[in-house]
């Protein structure tokens, strides 16, 4: 994980291609990110940062070029796949939460991923460890 | 007696339909996604359990029933997910392409009895009803008397102790790791597939696991009433959602146990308030119209309350 390196090449992404809407989102872009670099992407609206961290993501094919996560190439990898070693913090949180399941329940299956197998979703042991970390929260949680 | 006999045979007609009120659970309040495949799956799981039955293996019946209805499921979900086709005409399609199957399965006719020709001592063919699991529940309470010889206690008290099972294997599922991940994927498939988790096979199994219950449900009800009818199945689904929405009107929105129990609960009510319906004359082919307005009232309310209509007694909607 922590030499995990981001190396993006060429990636163009084209909307609406060929029509009077069409807008280049990604064009030619290459990126390289050293493992433990902190990156901040900044852009104005429409500007494709969006789209760059949906193609990272998968949620969208990139018309050209490659992803490579740790010397994988992960361009046409499945969504969910990829998701083994990428995290995603959406700006609205309720993106990525389940409404109609517990705190709990909800930490434990976005810790899914990671966590060791057990029957229960549940469990004593990622219950603790789920403990530990919201109490330095200190929201009474 | 008459009284007490009616509200026994309503339980049981009840708990028959349990097993189908718990699948449409599982689709529209976990998965969040209404499966009209119903319609489809609860004749399949009739005609296959009616097959199954009458070669004379009445306990394989019914896991034959629940493959089925698996098989009815993974259908539907794969025509949603691979092909991305609408879930609403994913159920049509599947349940239509069903009837055909279930003719087939039933020999190229629109009902079968639970009976098979055997050779009397005289040599003619005579029709010998064939085995099935209340019978045989049946032959070993009889010896008890009483009560316990009344064939609809008997059918309330197996059926009764099946649904018990089934809730209870499914309460402690949904808590397992693919349990959860299929809850997850009702309430947020963004989150679970970044999660990663699968969503697509998640969604396959809770639609195939859905549709195997529905389809068991339609095996017991074959197994109790001796035969299979093909019209058994239209407007499966509206009399599932009656159920799970009557269950919920009792229960509230407490957690999945409760969601359960008062899936299972709502199915007996419903049928005890169709007695009652009967009772004051209306005729039984009032039952379809009846359903229709109860999920209509129950989906409705949430939107009427909201525009300021405020209910009598301050029902919980």
């Amino acid at each position: 994980m922590n030499d995990c390196e981001l190396n993006i090449q060429n990636l163009t992404k084209c909307f609406e291609k060929g029509t009077a809407n069409e807008k280049v989102a990604l064009d030619h872009l290459n990126l390289m990110v050293p493992a433990g670099q902190f990156v901040t992407v900044l852009g104005t609206n429409g500007s494709g940062k969006s789209t760059l961290f949906n193609a990272i993501l998968g949620k969208l094919r990139p018309d050209e070029g490659t992803i490579l996560l740790g010397g994988e190439d992960i361009t046409r990898q499945k969504d969910y796949k990829r998701a083994l070693n990428i995290g995603c913090l959406y700006q609205n949180p309720l993106r990525g939460t389940a409404p109609d399941m517990t705190i709990e329940e909800n930490l434990a299956l976005a810790y899914t991923r990671k966590s060791s197998r057990s029957f229960f979703a549940v469990n004593r042991r990622d219950s603790a460890y789920f403990r530990e970390l919201l109490a330095t929260l200190n929201m009474g949680l | 007696m008459v009284l007490i006999n009616m509200l026994i045979s309503a339980i049981s007609q009840g708990l028959l339909y349990a097993p189908m009120a718990l699948g449409v659970f599982v689709t529209f309040k976990i998965l969040k996604t209404p499966d009209l495949t119903v319609d489809g799956s609860f004749v399949v799981g009739m005609t296959v359990c009616a097959a199954v039955t009458i070669a004379g293996y009445p306990v394989l019946a019914l896991f034959a029933a629940l493959a089925a209805g698996a098989i009815a499921g993974l259908c539907t979900a794969l025509l949603q997910t691979r092909l991305k086709i609408e879930p609403i005409l994913c159920g049509i399609l599947v349940a239509t392409g069903l009837y055909t199957v279930n003719y087939a399965v039933l020999g190229g006719q629109s009902n079968l009895y639970l009976q098979r020709q055997v050779m009397n001592a005289a040599g003619y063919p005579v029709n010998q009803a064939a085995d099935t699991v209340y019978k045989s529940f049946g032959q070993l309470l009889n010896p008890l008397g009483g009560q316990w010889k009344n064939t609809n206690t008997q059918v309330m008290l197996l059926t009764l102790g099946i649904v018990l099972v089934l809730v209870v294997l499914l309460g402690i599922f949904f808590f397992t790791r693919p349990g959860m991940a299929i809850r997850g994927t009702g309430d947020n498939e963004e989150m679970v597939r970044s999660s990663s988790i699968n969503a697509d096979l998640t969604r396959t199994a809770g639609i195939m696991l859905a549709n195997a219950l529905v389809a068991f449900s339609g095996g017991l009800l074959c197994q109790q009433q001796r035969y299979a009818d093909l019209n058994c199945g239209s407007g499966m689904l509206v009399m599932g959602l009656a159920s799970v929405i009557i269950g919920q009107v009792l229960g509230g929105n407490r957690g999945l146990i409760v969601g359960l129990i008062s899936a299972a609960g709502g199915s007996i009510l419903y049928r005890i308030v169709l007695q009652l319906a009967y009772s004051i004359d209306l005729p039984s082919y009032s039952v379809k119209l009846l359903s229709t307005l109860i999920v209509i009232v129950a989906l409705g309310v949430p939107l009427l309350k909201k525009h300021g209509f405020k209910l009598p007694g301050g029902k919980k909607a």
